[in-house]
């Protein structure tokens, strides 16, 4: 897992888009994102792996959707008007996020971002590579690879 | 060095590969008629090698230059008739031609390339000529050339070279001074070009196509590029890319310059008769050089644009000793040598003065160069040639390309003016455009993806000859179908398994030629390779005349590698035994050579065909030969798939997996689906096909996917993988051309999906890999999933007809038997037309004569309705066609016909089927109901009343049958027994089938006596009340079957002579065996009233001939 603050590294500023799973109030780094839309008209793929909520149709092309309630463990829930499909651009394929519902944008200064506490609110704590203090809330710094990684991975890393 | 350049290289490379890539086929023709040499053939042959010799001179590719320079001279030899074309010289060219191949696709390591064998032999074809005829050879500069061969006097002014300097130093380049003779004596001009590739850019041509250029006007004689001044520049685009050409060409001076535009001082021109001193001659001598001092004495005036006329000295005659190396300059004459222009030229080039010092340069210092030049290409990675991503496409394919963006762009600016103005209604007009537009525009493009099959056929010829070489065959391959073309991707992937297949045929499908003759075939084997369109797929074929492959061998070779038990191979037909090759693991050859039976094969070349969405066949007539036909789509990027709806998702299953669509009405799925264990089955044609419930597959834990009772039924019957097996969706959709887009990386394990296609409404349809599903549902592959019931639908299943059920009117329901169907037709009520009351079809450039049933029995009028079926089949030596308004259904039926209910002439008798009462029609009868004249009283029917009993009912036959029949027995052979009505003896257990098959038989003017079954068929045989002519029997049948009967027949002395007929409703291919076997003589389908009619018409004539054999036995 990678930490994005080495110790006496020069402090460099990130913008996070921020959304909820859950209660958590997550933020990946916004150059990741390639955008945000309501496109979950989602394809089921039998056999797909579970985190898998399906597929969708992305101006042509087909776009694996990840449920971001699987991957954190939690229970499934129905689409409603608040979800969203957050479109990652991972090397040459693009990978959506389904999550609860958006928010802000946050920026931060990478010395204000700490090491992810060991054990992180009952959630998956590989999948953090730092948190970052708000004011009335704590915002996890989401590391998208280890989220879209293949499933066998994800499985040697677990 | 060459990275700096890596651009003109690489274009190099592909004009080489270009080049080349016919080399080989016109080789192989030009020793195919080597007794008559193609002059044509061999200076295209000379053409390419020499402009690849030209530009890798540029280049200072001296591997490759030399190589195609030795290539060269024997091709020259070749052309001017001094030197054969044998077998084992073109071996040779062929080989020197891969070698030349391989050097310039791996260009980069091409200087450091060991080509000395390939020299050394080209060396020999030429010097053995050489010796042979004292011809001046070239010289193929070849170290262990024999060195007798220089010491005729005139071959040293062969060697002889000239050396030309050029205002950048390293830049001298040899010229052969008797081709320089040559060009003079020709009355040609012989020009030095000595410029700036780069800083001469009016040229604007890159190498190749200046060498081409050149090439077009003259004969280029030597060439040179500054490789050294390359190496010095920088790396992204070099500054100055000085070289030199010599070259003859038929043009004046003049007009010359002015073709090419040369900036001054960089054109001269080479006489024989100019000041002797202008240039060194290269002789092979090696004293070095204090005789060559320079001269720095500007040479003549310009000739007009010409700068300088320059001259050479004649040639002297010098001791020779065999050059080991072109570089070798040294001047042994007592010629003065050099007199650069360079020092004239005003450019800034540093070494102005200098031209003359690589020109006294000894051997020595060109070695470091060389050294250099090795060192270089080990030194940069190796970097691949790409020529596979370059595609040749037509000008005028670009053009409609542009021409359709256009046309587009246009579209869309109508459509969203039509989106601002709310015009609806020129909204489809607008769609109608676009539409047009894409489509046209999608097949532009794939236009330019496709390729003629020919490039991978040349190679071929190729691979048979020295395979057929090696073996000791003799083999004759045909090419046929060369342009048929095909997607770039698709002939890229096809080269290797057809590699494969015809490998397989040359090795084990073509005897040796002994074994050939000895089977009195000619000695030499053909293999036909062709390619054709069919049903908008491209069919590859290879198509041999050797031993074919012996399913029995098959089926051993498979038990002994323990791929399959005995059992199982015993039950596969010969067609499923010879599927064995495809299994993994499988080789038949009998040794295994270096060429095939590595047993890595046929599964392999299975595997990749069916990845390109193809699919393979193999037909074989042992002794005969073998056919392979390979069926390709014509490209990959679209799929013609049917969309399938499961656990209400769509799927899209590619076309070429699916053979054939079942449907399954609600009730009958109890009696066609039936359980083994836990696997659902469906029979199907008297094979058992195992079932997959897609809906299982999708949503596996939904028990209320299995099963789903009181639905109507849709199975895919699919194939993939060489297995064959029904898959239940639970709706069917359109057919579809699909775009396959790739799945995410989370799904790549997913076996049974090939990818995602997103469909017209902006869905998305998950495209299934059959072959994957049969993996992933555990059926097994490898194994003929299908297995054959026969003996189990026998033992439950008395007689059964397959017939097609119909309604007319909607409550009215018919029935036809299959066997008297001859195919059916979907047409629009339009285009029927009633002629005169009657109704008649244009259909295949003719018209079809059309039967209403109404009008023919007594049934209910059809409804109108906008689309009928018409049934055709034959009546007689005609078609004709009943209208169907409705098609029910194809049901195997039981033929045990209630024959009292309905009387009435074309209709057979009664069934209930799904619970109606359904009428069995006769064709026959129908067809000669309606149109009498055509079964006409022929006069021949005049002679049969004498038969008296036999004829029930009114006189009918084909017309051609009484007339054969009535000959025979009256023919004078018969005169023993004159008007005498042969009689046939019938065994059918089944009354229905009885009756029809005796009426058959009474209408060409038979007697018959009928039997129950064969126990009592025998005893009226063995009564010996009847002089039989004939016997027609059922094969099933209680107490004694037909071949029991048949047996006994044969067995019997008195009536072993008998013609036996057998009938019946299942002609599996082991019975028509067996039947053979034990002497039946003809094999037919149960209520072919033509076939039946013609075989016994025969057999009666046959036996009229020889009336007193029985007596004879």
């Amino acid at each position: 897992m990678v930490t994005l603050i080495p110790a006496n590294a020069t402090v460099t500023e990130h913008e996070f888009a921020t959304f909820y799973v859950g209660d958590s109030l997550i933020g990946i780094d916004i150059l990741q994102v390639q955008e945000i839309n309501r496109n979950l008209e989602l394809t089921h793929v039998p056999h797909a792996p579970p985190c898998v909520r399906g597929v969708v149709n992305l101006r042509g092309d087909v776009v694996t959707v990840i449920d971001l309630r699987v991957v954190f463990g939690l229970p499934g829930r129905p689409i409603d008007g608040a979800n969203r499909n957050i479109i990652l651009s991972c090397g040459e394929e693009r990978i959506g996020l389904l999550v609860d519902r958006i928010a802000d944008v946050v920026h931060a200064k990478s010395d204000e971002i700490d090491v992810p506490p060991a054990n992180l609110l009952g959630l998956s704590g590989r999948f953090f590579s730092g948190v970052h203090k708000l004011e009335n809330d704590l915002l996890l710094i989401l590391n998208a690879t280890s989220v879209v990684a293949e499933p066998e991975d994800e499985a040697t890393a677990a | 060095m060459f990275e700096e350049n890596t651009e003109i290289i690489n274009e190099f490379v592909i004009e080489a590969c270009e080049g080349m890539g016919e080399i080989e086929t016109d080789l192989l023709a030009i020793e195919a008629s080597a007794d008559r040499v193609d002059t044509d053939r061999v200076n295209k042959v000379f053409r390419a090698i020499h402009s690849i010799k030209g530009a890798a001179g540029f280049l200072g590719l001296s591997r490759i230059s030399e190589l195609s320079h030795s290539m060269e001279n024997i091709l020259n030899l070749m052309r001017s008739e001094q030197l054969k074309p044998t077998p084992s010289r073109i071996n040779v060219l062929l080989r020197a031609a891969d070698q030349l191949k391989s050097l310039v696709d791996d260009v980069h390591n091409s200087e450091s390339a060991n080509i000395d064998t390939c020299l050394q032999d080209l060396g020999k074809i030429a010097s053995r000529d050489d010796s042979a005829t004292s011809v001046a050879a070239s010289p193929a500069p070849s170290c262990e050339q024999a060195p007798v061969v220089a010491a005729p006097a005139q071959t040293a002014s062969t060697t002889d070279a000239l050396v030309i300097p050029c205002r950048v130093e390293e830049l001298p380049v040899a010229v052969d001074l008797q081709q320089l003779q040559q060009a003079w004596a020709a009355d040609r001009s012989v020009f030095v070009m000595d410029f700036d590739m780069i800083k001469d850019h009016n040229l604007s041509l890159n190498v190749s196509e200046l060498g081409e250029r050149l090439a077009d006007i003259g004969d280029i004689l030597a060439t040179q590029v500054a490789r050294e001044a390359l190496g010095e520049l920088s790396a992204s685009s070099p500054a100055s890319l000085p070289c030199l050409v010599v070259i003859a060409t038929v043009l004046k001076p003049e007009p010359f310059a002015r073709f090419w535009r040369l900036p001054p001082n960089s054109l001269y021109i080479l006489t024989d008769s100019a000041p002797a001193g202008q240039f060194r001659r290269r002789t092979t001598t090696e004293t070095p050089a204090k005789t060559t001092t320079p001269d720095p004495v500007p040479a003549k005036a310009p000739v007009a644009a010409v700068p300088i006329p320059v001259s050479t000295p004649a040639p002297a005659a010098a001791p020779i000793v065999p050059t080991p190396r072109y570089e070798v300059v040294a001047a042994a004459a007592p010629v003065a040598p050099v007199s650069a222009p360079v020092p004239q030229v005003p450019t800034p080039v540093a070494h102005a003065p200098a031209p003359v010092k690589p020109m006294v340069t000894p051997v020595e210092e060109t070695k470091p160069q060389e050294s250099k030049m090795a060192a270089k290409p080990s030194a940069a990675p190796a970097e691949s040639s790409k020529t596979d991503n370059n595609i040749r496409v037509a000008v005028a394919v670009l053009d409609r390309l542009m021409n359709l963006a256009g046309e587009l762009v246009l579209s869309r600016n109508q459509l969203l003016q039509v989106l601002e103005q709310h015009e609806s209604r020129m909204l489809e007009s607008v769609g109608a455009r676009i539409d047009q537009v894409t489509s046209e525009l999608q097949d532009t493009i794939m236009q330019t993806r496709m390729q003629p099959v020919g490039n991978v056929f040349n190679r071929f010829t190729r691979v048979v000859r020295d395979l057929s070489n090696t073996l000791g065959k003799q083999i004759q391959l045909n090419i046929e179908g060369q342009e048929v073309e095909l997607d770039k991707t698709i002939i890229e992937a096809i080269g290797d398994p057809l590699t494969h297949l015809i490998r397989n045929s040359v090795d084990h499908g073509i005897e040796k030629p002994e074994v050939r003759t000895a089977n009195r075939k000619p000695a030499q084997g053909t293999v036909h390779l062709r390619a054709f369109h069919e049903d908008g797929k491209v069919n590859i074929s290879i198509e041999d005349d050797g031993a074919g492959i012996d399913a029995r061998k098959l089926r051993r070779k498979a038990v002994e590698k323990g791929l399959l038990t005995q059992e199982k191979v015993d039950a596969m037909s010969d067609a499923e035994a010879l599927k064995l090759i495809f299994l993994p693991g499988f080789s038949t050859a009998e040794q295994i050579t270096s060429v095939s039976g590595r047993g890595v094969g046929m599964d392999v070349v299975r595997t990749n065909i069916e990845k390109l969405g193809g699919s393979i066949d193999i037909e074989t007539d042992v002794g005969r030969g073998t056919t392979i036909t390979v069926r390709l789509p014509l490209t990959l990027a679209i799929i013609p798939s049917l969309i399938v709806r499961s656990c209400g998702q769509r799927f899209a299953i590619p076309q070429i997996n699916i053979s054939e669509l079942v449907r399954i009405r609600v009730g009958d799925e109890a009696k066609r689906i039936e359980r083994l264990r836990d696997a659902e089955v469906l029979r199907l044609r008297g094979v058992l096909l195992p079932l997959v419930r897609l809906s299982s597959v999708v949503k596996p834990d939904d028990s209320t996917a299995t099963g789903a009772a009181g639905e109507s039924a849709n199975i895919l019957v699919v194939e993939g993988g060489g297995l064959k097996f029904g898959l239940i969706v639970d709706g069917l959709h359109d057919s579809e051309e699909i775009v396959v887009k790739p799945l995410g990386r989370h799904m790549k394990d997913i076996g049974f999906l090939a990818g995602a296609t997103v469909l017209g409404d902006g869905g998305i349809a998950l495209i299934l890999d059959i072959t994957g599903l049969a993996v992933h549902t555990e059926l097994g592959v490898g194994e003929p999933a299908a297995k054959h019931t026969k003996n189990e639908t026998e033992d439950r299943v008395s007689e059964t007809i397959s017939t097609l059920i119909f309604t007319n009117h909607p409550s009215e329901q018919f029935a036809i038997p299959m066997s008297s169907i001859a195919r059916i037709e979907r047409v629009r009520i339009e285009q029927i037309d009633s002629v005169g009351g009657q109704e008649v079809l244009q259909y295949r450039g003719g018209t079809l004569t059309l039967l209403s049933l109404e009008k023919c029995i007594a049934a209910r009028q059809r409804d109108e309705q906008a689309r009928v079926f018409v049934v055709v089949f034959h009546a007689g030596e005609r078609e004709i066609g009943l209208i169907l308004p409705e098609v029910c259904d194809i049901l195997e039926c039981s033929s045990n016909l209630d024959t009292r209910t309905f009387i009435e002439p074309g209709v057979l008798g009664s069934l209930v089927i799904n619970g109606r009462a359904t009428r069995f029609l006769d064709t026959y009868e129908l067809a000669r109901r309606a149109h009498p004249e055509w079964f006409g009283a022929t006069p021949a029917v005049a002679a049969a009343p004498a038969a008296g009993p036999a004829w029930s009912g009114p006189v009918v036959a084909a017309p051609h049958q009484p007339a054969m029949l009535a000959n025979a027995v009256h023919s004078p052979t018969s005169q023993a027994a004159p008007k005498v009505t042969p009689v046939v003896l019938l065994a059918e257990d089944s009354t229905f089938f009885r009756n029809k098959v005796k009426s058959f038989i009474e209408q060409i003017g038979a007697e018959v006596v009928t039997a129950e079954d064969g126990q009592i068929a025998w005893n009226i045989l063995c009564s010996e009340r009847h002089q039989f002519a004939g016997v027609v029997t059922d094969i099933e049948m209680p107490n004694m079957n037909g071949f029991e009967l048949c047996e006994q027949i044969r067995g019997d002395l008195r009536f072993r002579h008998l013609p036996v007929i057998a009938l019946t409703s299942l002609a599996s291919d082991e019975h028509v065996t067996r039947g053979t076997q034990i002497g039946i003589n003809e094999y037919l389908i149960k209520l072919d009233r033509d076939k039946l009619v013609l075989a016994v018409t025969s057999i009666l004539s046959c036996r009229a001939d020889a009336p007193q054999r029985p007596a004879l036995v």
